[in-house]
């Protein structure tokens, strides 16, 4: 992406920033109630839990569990379904796991999981990490089936071994379907873990959330859930950014 | 790919060739008793219709597919993927990797056999100055003209240092103009390299411009060689530069195409 285009780019995030706060902030004015504060409020106590270093821990441990679910689940759910999307044997074997266990609300089993991996981060990284894994191997097959014959052809007439096909054309291929199943996958799991979060935890943005909420301190509260917006925005940009300079050929003109 | 005949281009002879593609009921006949000799060196054409089997000719002859009957022999008399001389492939749609850049992709065949970076680059560097894309090696495909990146094809191709070149309508997608200097720059190559090329093309002007032998196939269902026409003797260099297009020998030979394609049969 250039220069410009960037610069473009934030204005128009900045600009829908802005209408969200105004939005938010004329219904805070309308409502007039304890349980919508005005953004003000939530901006400056948000401020003061992160000058204060509180927010931190809880940022830190969310920030953890998404990062080595991402870790553990990204890199596998990709490796297979490049695999399975390029070998029909394998394929045979996937996708009627895929087909019968995609549209599950996994989130539903969450209590299921806990009863085996126990209370503390096993759990939810699990649940992040099945949901990230589901939601790649399925683009991540789909791309892999797409690859033109023509680029498969020419490579063969290289000399090329299928490992050396996988990594010159199948994944650099499929990688801007990867990075959008990530990006999805993100958003789907920072839902997630607002969810595995409010059950039987003592740290993270979700169990912050529902804690400020049983304090009836609703300021606390909408520190912490733009906290966790912002932390979702961010996972966005950098992904955004892995896109914007791995795919640049792309958009070069 | 080692050679095993040592340093001259590629002779080959294909003998009663046939493939056929296997469907769910029964098979789809590509083409049958192709018979055709490709001297050492030479420009050989095959001529056909859209549908005649001459691209799948190619995909034999570059062993990406088992002939379903006969054989492609090589040099001395050798069989197989183990005689098989150098060969390098371009395809109608250049077959570049658009996430690669013009080095890379020039680069891309001594990567896969092995061959350390600096020689890659110093190997990369000299075709692709040999090609005029001097300037443009960090630029993506995407980003160039259709001449450039058959240019780009060419430059993969001969990087291998092939003693067979294989081309499947290599210049059907240019402009007349584009077309023309690349056809002019294939045989400069040539002239430099004498590399064997064996060229599938559905235009009789290309054929009888670039080619030494023709051979003309037609779609029987499934394609058959109906013909073979040599080209005119000129005497010396005679036959080729821009000038032979206006030459009646030209003109003739191009008829002997034309009436071989449209002929009684």
């Amino acid at each position: 992406m250039r220069g410009r285009d960037r610069l473009a780019r934030a204005a128009s995030l900045a600009a829908a920033l802005a209408a969200v706060v105004g939005a938010w902030a004329v219904a805070a004015a309308l409502v007039h109630r304890p349980f919508l504060p005005s953004p003000w409020s939530a901006a400056s106590r948000l401020a003061a839990r992160l000058a204060d270093g509180s927010l931190a821990l809880h940022l830190g441990a969310s920030a953890r569990r998404v990062g080595i679910a991402l870790a553990l689940a990204a890199p596998a759910a990709a490796a297979l379904g490049l695999a399975s999307g390029r070998s029909k044997k394998l394929d045979a074997f996937v996708s009627p796991f895929v087909y019968l266990l995609h549209p599950l609300p996994k989130v539903a089993f969450l209590p299921i999981i806990m009863q085996f991996l126990g209370l503390g981060d096993g759990a939810k990284i699990f649940l992040i990490g099945v949901i990230i894994f589901g939601q790649i191997l399925v683009s991540a097959r789909d791309a892999a089936r797409a690859v033109p014959e023509a680029f498969i052809e020419s490579m063969r007439s290289l000399g090329a071994t299928r490992t050396a096909i996988a990594r010159h054309v199948v994944f650099p291929y499929a990688l801007p379907a990867l990075l959008s199943a990530l990006r999805v996958g993100l958003g789907t799991a920072i839902a997630v873990l607002f969810i595995a979060e409010s059950f039987a935890s003592e740290t993270g943005l979700g169990w912050y959330i529902v804690d400020a909420w049983t304090r009836v301190d609703y300021a606390d509260m909408y520190a912490a859930i733009v906290a966790l917006s912002l932390f979702g925005l961010a996972c966005y940009l950098v992904v955004d950014g892995a896109e914007a300079f791995l795919c640049r050929w792309r958009d070069e003109n | 790919m080692v050679s095993p005949e040592g340093g001259g281009p590629a002779r080959l002879i294909l003998e009663g060739l046939a493939l056929s593609y296997p469907l769910h009921s029964g098979a789809l006949r590509a083409f049958e008793d192709v018979d055709a000799e490709i001297p050492g060196g030479a420009i050989v054409a095959v001529v056909g219709p859209s549908g005649c089997g001459k691209t799948s000719v190619i995909r034999v002859v570059a062993g990406l597919r088992e002939p379903t009957a006969g054989r492609v022999v090589f040099g001395s008399g050798g069989l197989g993927a183990a005689a098989r001389p150098r060969t390098a492939v371009i395809f109608q749609d250049y077959g570049l990797l658009p996430w690669k850049t013009v080095s890379a992709n020039v680069e891309l065949p001594l990567l896969l056999a092995g061959i350390s970076a600096g020689a890659r680059r110093s190997r990369a560097e000299a075709v692709i100055v040999e090609l005029g894309l001097e300037g443009f090696s960090r630029y993506y495909p995407k980003r160039l003209s259709g001449g450039m990146r058959q240019r780009v094809a060419l430059a993969r191709a001969l990087v291998q240092e092939p003693k067979l070149l294989l081309m499947d309508e290599p210049f059907s997608s240019l402009d007349a103009l584009t077309r023309e200097s690349m056809q002019e720059t294939l045989l400069e190559l040539h002239s430099r390299r004498g590399t064997t090329v064996l060229l599938v093309t559905h235009s009789i002007e290309e054929a009888a411009y670039l080619a030494d032998r023709v051979y003309v196939m037609r779609s029987k269902n499934p394609g058959r060689v109906v013909a073979r026409i040599d080209a005119p003797d000129a005497g010396g260099e005679g036959r080729r530069g821009p000038s032979f297009r206006a030459e009646p020998m030209f003109l003739e030979y191009m008829n002997g195409i034309r009436r071989a394609l449209e002929g009684a049969s």
